[in-house]
């Protein structure tokens, strides 16, 4: 709980009460909210912390509704708070996947931060990681004449395997059935899990999981405190 | 054990549990190694086969084949798709394969692989997930021999470092065999020195040793000094150091009845008759300077060594000359130098010396000896000066040629027909136990049929150099006889025997093949031969002594001052010449000596022995000054 005096004035009076008395009952299995915070104020200063005080809220208050429901508070969220951007332009480098944590204080991404970040939303509020998978598309770009085409990733949501999927896509705003989304052709999806091999957490010694980006953003993540 | 087997095994003990951990910590890194690998494989080559089968129309046939060929070029133990739903649409498992890896290799290293698994796309919907697992026989093949190369490695590493400990220990302990040889030698009393070690514990042990071997000698040494005070106050003349009368007396009877004495020689008996008016005259101090001078006269006139030279009485000296050229002229010599000793050339009156001169056979009683030199000594009064009694006119000084081959034909055909052989007789201990046959050699002479004592034929053997040969029967014979006699037996060697390193190996070789019968061999040298060839005395007695045998010396007694520096040889026994055993209940400063002696040779680790004993007076006194064993006529067993 030290850890939380530094933010004690940037949080407000009142917060600072609640967190104080309910602490315990926001966090969540998974998150170690203090370090995120501490991160987030080391590195990206105020705004940092704002975001993820916004994120933990979201949280807070998702976590008791339907899954329809996390879908678009997530969606909504990330949609709203995230300016989209070029990788070479946030980070420098021609594709970086960031992690939630980077996103969130930057409050910047492109198509795969965004994807990457509701999937670890929707995982911590509970939606089991084998309805999702992080799907490249081809993305059409200017109505359905244009010839103009980008690539491109959505996070795809299967209430039941044979179903058809639902796209949180931060292109638009709203969540579309697949069929309603002329505009992307799918190229291929993986389910986050099934590179995890088998379920095991990769080892964070093994230097072959810096080798794969998924891998990279997932180390990264845990070193941040999102597991 | 020794310490190259401890060696041997200390390095086989570590190389193993060397083995053993890098066994283990290479196989546990390489099995997380190859997991790790295995699993990358898996988990890429799922995803890539997905997604192939993502981009193609969703055909069964043409997805079939396409698993198949994956599975068919590649290392796979299974692939298998499933549908989302869990059912299993086609599968492809490999056989069992056979290779050179055993199965309790597998079993101690299990390598647990992770199945690669990946998502198949048919548009937006699910077409199945795909489970990846690569084989890992080869996995396995790979470790084992691994393994394999570890252990030869291994093997080959300890062989080499065995080896190079084996060289450097042999070398650490080459001074060490030096010291442990030198410490044996000290508990069988043989005071050796040896050149100290590099390694400084060695070479403090080597040095405490040393200290005690130099102790002791020079606790011989200063004992054998007062043994040789000894010896000279009971033996020798205190006036001139020439023999006294008793010894004199007991010399010439030795050398007109040993067997290795000269046939003939000579007796001279030189008196100074003004000697009464000297003393008046000259005064006591004068007289006894020139009686001094005349003994150093008759040293100077007979420097071989086989000469005795003794004083009688006050007034009568005597030489005893064996083997002697001419008479005559020996008889001159002494004459004119005992002359010019005692008178001052400036001087009016002359002292009278008068020499009488006797030549004897071997084999002469003292007394006639004795009483033909007073017959010449009488004749020199009348005559003036000197003369000698030949006793038999018809004297031969040099044997006849006829003489010499007789005697040589006799031994040669006695050796040929090994006729050579010994008599026995007993040495015992205090208590009356038989401690060893004396054995002196004793030969046939093949037409009478007679057997003759070694006093006879020796010194012809000796003149004709057959002494080795007669040896060499001896030893020959000694071996047959204690194949089938219970007791010890002591053969006498020459001088020539042990000077000859062909003859001592050829002994050593005859005994080595019967180690049994070399503890039963006692051999006797003569006192002389362990100062006169030291060298040769010293390889002898080493050689032969490491099979068992017991060496001593015979005849002890004239050189007994030097016995300290036998130090380094330990001998086993000590027989001290009837010379001065002869009477020995009768005279004091004899026992004195013998005494000291035993206390010496008993320091010495040897045991003493007296030779020539008579009776049970002379018995009782030796046992008393501490002898072991004692042979001789008076001497017989049970």
């Amino acid at each position: 709980m030290l850890n939380y005096r530094p933010f004690v004035g940037k949080l407000g009076p009142w917060k600072a009460i609640f967190f104080l008395l309910f602490g315990a009952s926001v966090a969540f299995a998974g998150v170690e909210l203090d370090r995120l915070l501490q991160l987030a104020g080391q590195r990206y200063g105020d705004s940092g912390v704002a975001s993820v005080n916004a994120w933990r809220d979201l949280l807070t208050e998702t976590s008791n509704q339907p899954d329809t429901a996390k879908l678009r508070r997530v969606n909504d969220f990330f949609n709203r708070r995230i300016h989209f951007g070029d990788d070479s332009d946030i980070w420098g480098k021609r594709d970086y996947w960031a992690t939630p944590l980077e996103t969130l204080g930057r409050a910047q991404g492109d198509c795969e931060d965004f994807a990457i970040a509701k999937y670890v939303t929707l995982k911590l509020l509970g939606i089991p990681s084998d309805k999702m998978r992080l799907t490249y598309v081809k993305a059409r770009i200017g109505g359905p004449q244009s010839s103009l085409v980008q690539a491109h990733m959505v996070l795809s949501y299967y209430p039941a395997p044979n179903d058809e999927p639902l796209v949180l896509d931060n292109l638009i705003s709203d969540i579309r059935p697949a069929s309603r989304r002329a505009d992307l052709t799918t190229i291929f999806g993986f389910n986050a899990e099934g590179l995890w091999v088998g379920g095991v957490a990769p080892r964070a010694a093994s230097p072959s999981q810096r080798l794969s980006k998924w891998q990279a953003v997932l180390t990264r993540m845990r070193e941040e405190g999102i597991d | 054990m020794s310490l190259t087997k401890q060696l041997w095994l200390a390095v086989i003990a570590i190389m193993t549990l060397a083995f053993g951990i890098s066994f283990l910590v290479s196989a546990w890194s390489a099995k997380g190694y190859l997991e790790d690998q295995l699993r990358l494989k898996n988990s890429d080559n799922a995803n890539s086969l997905a997604l192939s089968m993502s981009q193609i129309e969703k055909d069964p046939v043409l997805i079939e084949l396409l698993l198949s060929a994956q599975f068919d070029i590649g290392h796979y133990k299974q692939i298998k798709l499933t549908s989302p739903d869990g059912k299993v649409m086609m599968e492809r498992v490999s056989d069992a394969v056979a290779d050179t890896v055993p199965a309790w290799f597998v079993e101690m290293i299990p390598l647990h692989t992770e199945p690669g698994i990946a998502q198949v796309q048919d548009g937006w919907r699910q077409y199945g997930t795909l489970t990846v697992l690569s084989h890992n026989r080869f996995a396995y093949q790979a470790l084992w021999q691994g393994n394999l190369r570890l252990l030869g490695w291994f093997l080959a590493s300890a062989l080499l470092c065995g080896a190079i400990g084996t060289l450097i220990l042999r070398s650490i302990t080459r001074p060490l065999a030096e010291v442990v040889k030198q410490a044996e030698a000290i508990g069988a009393r043989r005071f050796i020195t040896i050149a100290e070690p590099r390694t400084r514990e060695f070479r403090s042990v080597v040095r405490a040793m040393n200290a005690l071997s130099g102790q002791v000698r020079s606790m011989l040494e200063e004992e054998s000094a007062r043994l040789e005070q000894l010896r000279r106050d009971a033996q020798h003349d205190a006036l001139t150091g020439l023999l006294n009368r008793e010894h004199f007396l007991k010399k010439i009877q030795y050398a007109l009845q040993d067997e290795n004495s000269a046939t003939t020689g000579a007796l001279f008996i030189l008196r100074l008759p003004d000697l009464i008016r000297m003393n008046k005259e000259l005064g006591r101090e004068t007289t006894d300077r020139l009686l001094k001078r005349v003994a150093g006269a008759l040293q100077e006139s007979c420097p071989d060594e086989p000469c005795l030279i003794g004083r009688l009485n006050g007034a009568d000296f005597a030489v005893l000359a064996p083997d002697v050229e001419s008479v005559d002229e020996l008889a001159q010599r002494i004459s004119a130098r005992a002359r010019l000793s005692i008178n001052d050339p400036s001087a009016a009156e002359e002292h009278v010396v008068l020499l009488g001169a006797a030549v004897y056979r071997h084999g002469d009683a003292v007394s006639q000896v004795l009483s033909h030199a007073d017959m010449a000594l009488n004749r020199a009064v009348l005559e003036g000066g000197s003369a000698v009694e030949a006793g038999n006119l018809n004297i031969e000084w040099k044997p006849a040629a006829s003489l010499v081959s007789a005697w040589q034909s006799l031994i040669e055909t006695a050796l040929n027909l090994k006729r050579v052989q010994f008599a026995t007789y007993p040495v015992l201990n205090g208590q009356g136990q038989l401690i060893h046959y004396e054995a002196p050699a004793r030969m046939q002479i093949i037409q009478s049929s007679m057997w003759i004592s070694a006093q006879e034929f020796m010194p012809w053997a000796s003149r004709l150099g057959l002494t080795e040969r007669i040896d060499e029967a001896v030893f020959d014979y000694a071996l047959v006889w204690l194949e089938s006699n219970e007791g010890p037996v002591c053969i006498n060697v020459s001088p020539q025997t042990v000077c000859d390193p062909v003859l001592t190996t050829r002994y050593y070789q005859a005994l080595k093949r019967r180690q049994n019968l070399a503890q039963k061999l006692w051999i006797d040298i003569p006192e002389f031969v362990a100062y006169r060839h030291a060298r040769e005395f010293r390889v002898f007695c080493d050689t032969l002594k490491s099979l068992g045998c017991k060496i001593g010396l015979e005849h002890v007694g004239n050189q007994i001052c030097h016995v300290g520096e036998l130090y380094d040889v330990g001998l086993d026994y000590l027989k001290i010449d009837s010379a001065i055993i002869r009477d020995i209940d009768q005279s004091p400063g004899n026992q004195t000596f013998l005494r000291g002696v035993c206390t010496i040779a008993h320091t010495m680790g040897m045991m003493t022995i007296a030779e020539g004993v008579l009776n049970q007076q002379e018995a009782g006194c030796l046992k008393e000054l501490g002898f072991k064993g004692m042979t001789g006529p008076g001497i017989v067993l049970g």
